[in-house]
This record gives structure tokens, C-alpha cells and sequence, in this order.
């Protein structure tokens, strides 16, 4: 933050009133980073330190399983990591009363990940696939009960046994897994769908996704994709699908799906966020129309700005960074009162604690 | 005139040279030096006007010139000499109107010398001036990192090979962030944005969608889009102090290239600038001409402007609401009216230069001792786009005028403008849509 040097704890009102569907609280401001743990958190640590590269396959309160990403057409074989809650934990523990938050919050991202980094075999956990890559775009799949070899090009015309094709495991249970396969040159994504038992693969071209969706055709994998509503399984970034419809639902372009693919923040894609009232609603509701809302806060950025003593002529950027239940992450900068710009910050709504939501106020440089 | 009549007779012919010679080359130095000298020729005077828009001063040339005189002279006296010696009985008049006729000729020539003197001093002038313009130790130093780093050859670093660069420059009293955001919106899938902030450390992202994906340096590696080299690079600057002279500017930025690898023959930058980093822009074009393809401002005061004039006439003691005048950076400009002191230091900055300078001043220096560095600046394409706030005058903080660099004369290729909203537009045309539009036409070219 610019100009404005650590004045301890301070408390604003009335510039977050969170609302609930049948209460009001009052958010309390914090100056500086979550002074302790908590699930919201470690998660958001989770997916800033290793979720923006690499696949988070499954998570719990014990451990995080992912799918190290393959960047390069060259890659060949899905590799895969785990660590610990504990070990996550103690890895972002420095964030927690440094007097540089955004030097440590930088500084964890470009460490050597090794600490977190615990490579898994397959045969450790039942579910995961030992997927390679060979010449010609052939996959050959090993999975708990049965092996094949997947030959790209005839799976979809689209792909030819000479394209520069990465892939990436994106999702895996029990039921099956969901690659996501993307030509490295020209930039076209495609899916692939497969059952555990490997007795139903298929492949599709993200542009057709939809209506092979709406046809009906994902029917058979439908185990395989998380359920982020009553009746809504997760696609693909931004896309869910109506299990009982097969309805393929895209979010507004104007608003924020949550990594979790469970809630959307109205608005929360524009960029200043409107000033005043924020909503966040259930996926169900989203979609079906209705106007329940999960939870509403109210922000003023002119307050916020008095507060850290910004001497400001306004907002120019007021940015979702990350968004999951219950926990917000925002980027805020003020332009200068004449010229330049009068500061910028990150502010951490923690919407965990309905009778004590918080927001935290620190520059973690995240732009 | 006070030479002998067959004297002059030459005379009348040098001075008709003399004069076309100093027209024709157009240079102020070397007509200094031609007025210094002539008097003791004692013919005429030298008195044209100079208003070549180049000049071409080629001092051995001229030097022939004036030998070409000096051995008219010496044959005229051979000539008198023997017209002398064919009378048989000289009287006293005889003796005294050669003996008067040599020593014109004698004196003649001894100017001519001087005059040729005077023409090498002017052509080691030029050399001076092009040190002296780039500051004595700044050309040292620069020279000291040429030899190390080779910059004839490819200068190896983590990006070389990468041959597209835009470089975004950032104006007074601000970072490069909302560069950041227009660079993304304004880049293709799969290109890479270099965020250097101005601690010095550096985030990496690759284009996914509308949203950048950020790596590690070991991560981003590995992945196809670095290894293609095919994409380009942003490269989003935050200068090391926020209200740094462009000098300073340009100086630390080719450092930062160099260790890049993004100083070579292969590599072209396109560089964007808001504001003041529409000087900065300029300043790193005019220092390395044959890197840059393009210079793209807006909002950038070309002229001189009143902030800059009221900013740095404000001293610390007193102090002036949101703005740094003050702030020092270890620059000292070699022209003294670009300077100011604070705490005792002298230094120069964002506000000296716009309080002191015009931009056009720096070219017009630059044209006259580094024409062929002036000619390159003429071979890159240079937008100067300029906000407004819908009559076309001003964009709050500086005109149109200013922003268009209409004193640079056909050194901009386009002058393009927008009505940018915001009360004081100048805080929002960074993110103009336009202008946006405008950085990734650019960037395609």
C-alpha cells in the first residue's frame, strides 16, 4: 500500500454489512494478513502456491491430490503430488505477521515447490490413471482394472497423428477421469471422457462440447464429473451441466464462477466492481433464475480509500482475483488526485464466520 | 578592403565560396568558425542564414576547400612575383606595391591555415557533442557494458530468441499496473507478460483466455509457448524510482533487456508509453535506434507543461499535495537548467525535464550531432496518440498539442486522438478502449 505506513488494528462500520438470507452482520476491517488458519484460507494459499499451475484432482480436510501440469507437447505421462493440510500450512505459515506480505506472498510462489511437491504413484491410490503418450498421439491407459491403447487420431478426426498435442488429467475418481487435451500450436482444445473399466472413451472438440452435451452424450460419464449443485455437475471453466436436463449452462460474462464451480458472484466480473451491494448465489439458484441469494456485502471503496489514507480522485480497478464459498479475494487501486495513481491494495473478504465476517486489508502486489 | 586590388580580385571568388560553403552545410558551429577567422582575411564577411532542416558537414571537404584557396593564393603570388622580376629597373613604388601584394597574399594564407584549424576543431565539436549529449559517464559506462555484454552479437539471456517485444512505460507518480491490464487485453493467446515491479522482482503469466496464468520461471519453461518462442513478449516496466528522469530510465531498461537477452539484431521492440513514459519511450529509442520498430504514446507532454514548471518550483520545505518533486534518483542531467537541488544534492527528474525541456529541443540537438542517429529515429514508426475530453484541446493535465508532439514535426507518423472519459481524462487513457485497440494493432504489425 502507498502512503500509508502500518497503523495497527483499526475498525470500520457500515462500509461491509454482510446479509445472509434471514440476518445482518457487520463486516470488521483488519489492517495486514489473517492473523491465524482457518479452511478458506489454507485453501486459497492452496490454490495461489499450486492450483494456478498444477490440477487439483481431489481435496479434503487431510490432503490435496493433483495432477502435476504438462506445459509441453513433449510431456509424456501424467505425474502426480500430493502434501498434507499440516504441510500446507506450515508451508505459507511465514504469511502470518511478516512485515513484507507481498515480498513472502511472492516469494512462496517462486520457491522451489518441494516441500509440497510429494510425488504419489499410481498404485497408491486406486483411482488414479497411469496415462502415457507415445509417438503418433497415442495414449496407452492403465487404470485399476483394465489397460488400453488410445489412439488420438482416430478417436477424433480433429487430431492428426502429427499435432503438437499436450495433456493435462483435470478430473479423477472412482468412476473415471477427464483429460484435457490441447494442440499446442493452434491453441483447440479437446476433452476426453473415460469410465474406470476404460469400456467407454470419448473425445470431443471443445467447440462441439455443447451440443454433444445437450444430446445427451456425456450421459455415460456423468459419475465422473463433481456435483456443484442439486442437479448441476462441473464441465468445464465457467460451464456446468443440468444432469437431469443435460442442459449446458455457461456463466454471464459479467459475473465470477467460484473455483469450486458451487456459488457466482453477480457482477463480479466487471472491472471496477460496482460500488454498494455484492451478491453471491448458489449455482442452482443462478441458473434457474431465482433471486435467493447466499450471501450480500456491501462495499465502499471511497471508504476504504479515507481509511488507508489514499488522497484519491477515485477508483479505476476493482478486480475478483479469487472467489470460492466464503471467500473473496479483491484487487483495488485508486488513481492519484491529479495525476498518477494513490495507492493499491488487496483485500481478503473472509466470509467463514457469518456472525464475525471479516476483511482483511494488505497489498499482496496481486494484480 | 585594405588588400591589394589583385588580392581582392581572388578574394571576391573565396568569399562566394566561403558563404555557399557555410549555407550548404548548414551548421551554426562551423559558421561560428568561418566569422571567427575572416575578419583577418580582412574581405567581405560571411553573413548567410542557416535554415537547413539537416546538416552535412563533411570537414575534410571543406578543407580541401580552403586548400584549393591557399594554393590559388600561392600561385597568384608566384604569378606577381614574376611580373615583379620582368621589370628591369624597379622603382621604389614597383618594390613596395609587390613587396605590399605578398604580404596580403602572406597574411591571406596564414588565415586560410587558421580557418582550416578552426574546421578540424569544429568536426572534433561534433564528436564531443554526441559524448557530451549522453553524459560523459553515462557513455562510458554504456561503453564498459557493450564490451562485456557484446552487444554486436546475441546477448544471451533467459529470453533470447525472442524476437517480438513491447515494452510498456508508465508515467510520473505511478507503476506499470494498468499497463498490465490494457498489455493483457491487448495480447494474443499464448503470449508472455513480464511484470517487473519496482522492487526488481519479477512475475511471469502466459495469455489463457482473458485472464493470465502466472509461472514460475522454471515453470514457465517448460512450457510450449516459452520453448516456440514464437509468442511475444510484454514486458510491463515499473521504473527503479517512480519519478525518474527518462534518462535514467532509458539507462536501467537496457540493462534489464540485456540480462533478458532482448538486446540483439534479432529482436524488435515496440515500445508504449503514457505520459511522461511517452518521453521515456523516446529517450530509449533515441539511445538505441536500431532496436526499436515503434514508439506509441499518449497523453505524453512533448512540450514542456505547467506541472512540471509549478511541481519543480516548489521546494521540499513547502511541499505541494500529490506530487513528488522532490524525489531523487541519482541522475544529474548535463544541461543545468534540468536540474534542482534537495537536501544539498543537485539532481534532475520527471519535473526538471518537463519544466526545462521540450522534446524537441533534445531532436534538434540530436540532428545536429548525430544526423545518422537522427535518421533512424526517422525510420521507426512513431504514433503519438493524444486524450481529450471532447473539444479536442487538452486531456486535463496536458493539450493535444503537446500530446500530438506537433513540435517534432514529421518525426510522428500519425497523430491519432480519443475522447477519453473521467474528469481528468489524463488518469484513464491507459485503459482507453482505443487506445488498447490501438497497442494491439501495433503489436501485429
Amino acid at each position: 500500500m502507498r502512503n500509508n505506513p502500518l497503523i495497527g488494528v483499526f475498525i470500520l462500520s457500515l462500509t461491509f454489512l454482510l446479509v445472509s438470507c434471514d440476518e445482518h452482520s457487520k463486516l470488521t476491517y483488519k489492517e495486514g494478513f489473517p492473523a491465524e488458519y482457518s479452511p478458506a484460507l489454507t485453501d486459497f494459499m492452496g490454490y495461489h502456491f499450486v492450483g494456478m499451475n498444477d490440477n487439483l484432482l481431489s481435496s479434503s480436510r487431510d490432503h490435496y491430490i493433483y495432477a502435476e501440469r504438462n506445459g509441453s507437447f513433449e510431456d509424456k505421462k501424467v505425474s502426480y503430488f500430493q502434501y498434507t493440510t499440516e504441510q500446507l500450512k506450515q508451508y505459507y505459515k511465514p504469511m502470518f505477521n511478516s512485515d513484507q506480505p507481498q515480498e513472502t506472498f511472492d516469494k512462496l510462489f517462486q520457491k522451489e515447490d518441494k516441500e509440497l511437491h510429494h510425488t504419489i504413484e499410481t498404485a497408491e491410490q486406486g483411482h488414479l490413471p497411469d496415462i502415457k503418450k507415445e509417438t503418433g498421439n497415442r495414449l496407452t491407459i492403465e487404470t485399476a482394472s483394465s489397460k488400453k491403447e488410445v489412439s488420438l487420431a482416430s478417436e477424433t478426426k480433429q487430431i492428426s497423428k502429427d499435432d503438437e498435442i499436450r495433456f493435462n488429467l483435470v478430473s479423477s475418481n472412482s468412476e473415471g477421469f477427464v483429460l484435457h487435451l490441447q494442440n499446442s500450436e493452434t491453441k483447440v482444445d479437446y476433452y476426453l471422457f473415460a469410465l474406470q473399466d476404460l469400456s467407454d472413451i470419448a473425445v470431443y472438440e471443445d467447440s462441439d462440447l455443447d451440443e454433444s452435451g445437450e444430446a445427451g452424450e456425456l450421459e455415460p460419464f456423468y459419475p465422473i464429473l463433481d456435483d456443484v449443485g442439486d442437479n448441476y455437475k462441473k464441465l468445464k471453466p465457467g460451464q456446468v451441466i443440468n444432469a437431469d436436463t443435460n442442459q449446458v449452462q455457461k456463466v454471464a460474462k459479467t459475473d465470477v464462477m467460484s473455483e469450486d464451480f458451487k456459488y457466482i458472484y453477480v457482477d463480479g466480473n466487471e472491472d471496477p466492481l460496482k460500488d454498494g451491494k455484492q451478491r453471491i448465489l448458489r449455482v442452482d439458484d443462478y441458473f434457474t433464475g431465482n433471486d435467493k441469494t447466499e450471501a450480500v456485502f456491501k462495499i465502499s471503496f471511497k471508504k476504504i480509500a479515507k481509511e488507508l489514507d489514499f488522497r484519491t480522485s477515485g477508483i479505476n480497478k476493482a478486480k475478483v482475483k479469487y472467489f470460492n464459498k466464503d471467500y473473496i479475494v479483491l484487487r483495488l487501486s485508486y488513481d492519484g488526485k491529479i495525476v498518477g495513481k494513490a495507492g493499491a491494495v488487496n483485500v481478503i473478504a473472509d466470509l467463514q464466520d457469518k456472525e464475525n465476517p471479516t476483511a482483511y486489508i494488505v497489498d499482496l502486489g496481486w494484480e | 578592403m585594405t588588400r591589394e586590388p589583385a588580392v581582392n580580385e581572388v578574394l571576391i571568388l573565396h568569399l562566394f565560396h566561403a558563404n555557399s560553403v557555410v549555407q550548404r552545410c548548414g551548421s551554426s558551429l562551423l559558421r561560428d568558425a568561418f566569422q571567427k577567422v575572416w575578419p583577418d582575411v580582412d574581405f567581405g564577411n560571411i553573413a548567410v542564414s542557416l535554415n537547413n532542416e539537416k546538416i552535412i558537414f563533411d570537414a575534410a571537404e571543406v578543407n580541401d576547400v580552403i586548400t584549393g584557396w591557399i594554393k590559388g593564393m600561392e600561385t597568384l603570388k608566384d604569378k606577381e612575383f614574376v611580373k615583379f622580376k620582368e621589370i628591369d629597373l624597379p622603382s621604389i613604388e614597383d618594390i613596395s606595391q609587390y613587396r605590399s601584394i605578398a604580404f596580403d597574399i602572406d597574411d591571406v594564407i596564414d588565415a586560410y591555415h587558421r580557418l582550416k584549424n578552426e574546421v578540424d576543431l569544429v568536426e572534433e565539436k561534433f564528436g564531443n557533442k554526441v559524448r557530451v549529449y549522453r553524459s560523459p559517464l553515462r557513455q562510458a559506462l554504456n561503453d564498459i557494458a557493450l564490451l562485456y555484454n557484446d552487444m554486436k552479437d546475441k546477448t544471451e539471456g533467459d529470453f533470447s530468441d525472442f524476437e517480438n517485444v513491447s515494452v510498456y512505460m508508465h508515467g510520473i507518480e505511478s507503476d506499470g499496473e494498468k499497463f498490465f491490464d490494457s498489455a493483457l487485453e491487448a495480447a494474443d493467446e499464448g503470449d508472455i507478460i513480464i511484470r517487473e515491479n519496482r522492487d526488481g522482482e519479477k512475475e511471469h503469466f502466459i495469455v489463457e483466455g482473458d485472464e493470465p496464468k502466472k509461472y514460475t520461471v522454471k515453470n514457465l519453461k517448460e512450457e510450449d509457448e516459452f520453448k516456440n518462442k514464437d509468442n511475444r513478449i510484454h514486458y510491463v516496466y515499473d521504473s527503479e524510482d517512480e519519478n525518474e528522469h527518462r534518462q535514467e530510465t532509458s539507462d536501467d531498461l537496457t540493462e534489464k533487456l540485456m540480462e533478458m537477452g532482448l538486446v540483439n539484431d534479432a529482436t524488435q521492440i515496440d515500445l508504449f508509453g503514457h505520459s511522461y513514459g511517452g518521453r521515456r519511450s523516446f529517450q530509449f529509442a533515441m539511445d538505441h535506434p536500431d532496436h526499436v520498430q515503434s514508439v506509441t504514446s499518449i497523453g505524453a507532454p512533448y512540450d514542456t507543461n505547467i506541472l512540471g514548471t509549478v511541481a519543480n518550483a516548489i521546494s521540499e520545505a513547502i511541499g505541494i499535495p500529490f506530487v513528488s518533486p522532490e524525489e531523487y534518483s541519482g541522475y544529474q542531467d548535463f544541461n543545468t537548467e534540468n536540474r534542482r537541488t534537495d537536501d544539498g544534492i543537485i539532481h534532475s527528474n520527471v519535473y526538471t525535464d518537463m519544466s526545462s525541456e521540450k522534446m524537441a529541443d533534445d531532436i534538434n540537438y540530436l540532428k545536429a550531432t548525430s544526423p545518422e542517429v537522427y535518421q533512424k529515429l526517422q525510420d521507426i514508426d512513431i504514433m503519438a496518440a493524444a486524450g481529450h475530453a471532447g473539444l479536442e484541446l487538452y486531456d486535463g493535465l496536458v493539450s493535444v498539442g503537446s500530446q500530438h508532439g506537433e513540435k517534432l514535426g514529421d518525426l510522428i507518423d500519425e497523430r491519432l486522438s480519443y475522447q477519453v472519459g473521467g474528469f481528468i481524462g489524463h488518469l484513464s487513457e491507459t485503459r482507453d478502449e482505443e487506445f488498447v485497440e490501438l497497442i494491439s494493432e501495433v503489436n501485429q504489425t
